[in-house]
């Protein structure tokens, strides 16, 4: 499932595929013909149709894509750049924010084990001395 | 390799370039090594060129296509305008093909499809840049959401052990609850403040004797004096087992051994 442009772009190049296939399989399986009348055979020929649809469909389809678009006319490129200058800063202060609360944390951890230290040292020390 | 093998190795690398000998550690000490060189903006990685300066989708004149499209604003129209165009162009081809199938004007034809859809090609590779910019802004957009979830988060846990080691510390330097009543079986008699009131006798001991060279205190204290007295013969007396209070005269006659022996 790739992204719409690349949907777009196949779109079109099977657009152009069957726009060249249909002229070369119409002349290439063409029944013979005379001048000036159209035969019966010519009229029955059944590619025509299909190709015809198939053209026709492809054209739909990439006219409903193109609409499909979320494009905005005009120029957008500055938005976009001073947006993303924005959030480069908020990032930054977010980045900030998380290893200050690390720090927080380990602190709070280095009094725990502290803590800790002081209870199994004063178990070992009030253990019955041989 | 090692040295003193006296064959010539040929590295498979290239030699460093030519101004590299310039920045000999000593010249980097003084400062007088020379400021490193321009980037390249236009040089060939894996086979394929890079030029920096020019822009990002090369125009179409420098392939020599003719542009069609107007006004590379209305993304929308334009491409809209070329899909309709292809379709007009293909008609006309085949009707040219009907009607007379060797008319050179067929080859114009052809070219002109051939043109319309490089357009196409075109406008949207034009728009690649843009789809990037804007997928970046996104990215960045989920991230700093990340982030401020795992910051809500963090803050929370650190409230929670916070708390929790607080409380801990409470409990540790708080009073401790009273020790319980001993229970009938065990025939301790509970007598309450027997340290306290030994340690009082102590003291009365001490002060007597400091006591003789000053005037006399108060008649009430004297009582107080002697009630105390009567209620520590009470608690030393011979009945029932060991009680507690001979445990404590016992260990305040050891503590005053061991003053006296300190002394001398």
């Amino acid at each position: 499932m790739a992204d719409r442009m690349t949907q777009l772009q196949d779109m079109i190049n099977q657009m152009a595929t069957s726009m060249t296939n249909a002229i070369g399989v119409l002349k290439d399986t063409a029944p013979p013909c005379e001048f000036g009348a159209i035969s019966q055979e010519l009229e029955d020929e059944p590619n025509c149709a299909v190709f015809a649809a198939e053209i026709a469909r492809f054209a739909k389809h990439i006219e409903i894509l193109i609409d499909s678009f979320p494009i905005e006319t005009g120029d957008v490129e500055d938005e976009v750049e001073s947006k993303m200058l924005q959030n480069d800063a908020i990032h930054k202060q977010k980045v900030e924010e998380l290893t200050d609360l690390v720090k927080e944390s380990n602190q709070l951890v280095e009094i725990v084990q502290k803590k800790l230290s002081e209870i199994a040292q004063v178990q070992i020390n009030s253990r019955p001395s041989e | 390799m090692l040295p003193g093998f006296g064959a010539q190795t040929v590295s498979p690398f290239p030699n460093p370039p030519e101004y590299a000998s310039a920045y000999t550690p000593d010249r980097i000490d003084n400062g007088s090594a020379p400021p490193p060189p321009h980037a390249f903006t236009e040089f060939t990685v894996f086979g394929e060129e890079y030029r920096l300066e020019s822009e990002v989708i090369a125009p179409l004149k420098n392939h020599n296509v003719r542009e069609i499209y107007e006004d590379k604003k209305n993304w929308k129209a334009e491409m809209k305008k070329l899909n309709r165009s292809a379709i007009c162009a293909f008609f006309d081809l085949v009707e040219i093909l009907i009607r007379a199938p060797d008319h050179p004007v067929r080859e114009e034809k052809i070219n002109d499809l051939h043109t319309i859809f490089i357009n196409m090609h075109h406008l949207i590779n034009e728009f690649r840049p843009v789809q990037a910019r804007d997928s970046v802004r996104i990215l960045q957009e989920r991230q700093i959401e990340e982030l401020s979830a795992v910051c809500e988060n963090f803050k929370s846990y650190l409230q929670d052990g916070k708390e929790v080691v607080d409380e801990q510390f409470k409990l540790v330097t708080g009073k401790l609850p009273p020790p319980p009543e001993p229970s009938e079986l065990s025939r301790v008699k509970l007598q309450k403040g027997v340290l306290h009131a030994l340690i009082e006798a102590q003291k009365e001991v001490d002060e007597e004797e400091g006591d003789e060279k000053q005037p006399q205190p108060g008649v009430e204290e004297s009582e107080a004096r002697k009630k105390r007295r009567e209620l520590l013969a009470q608690m030393a007396g011979e009945d029932g087992p060991p009680s507690v209070v001979h445990l404590l005269t016992r260990q305040v006659h050891d503590l005053k051994l061991l003053k006296e022996r300190s002394k001398n």
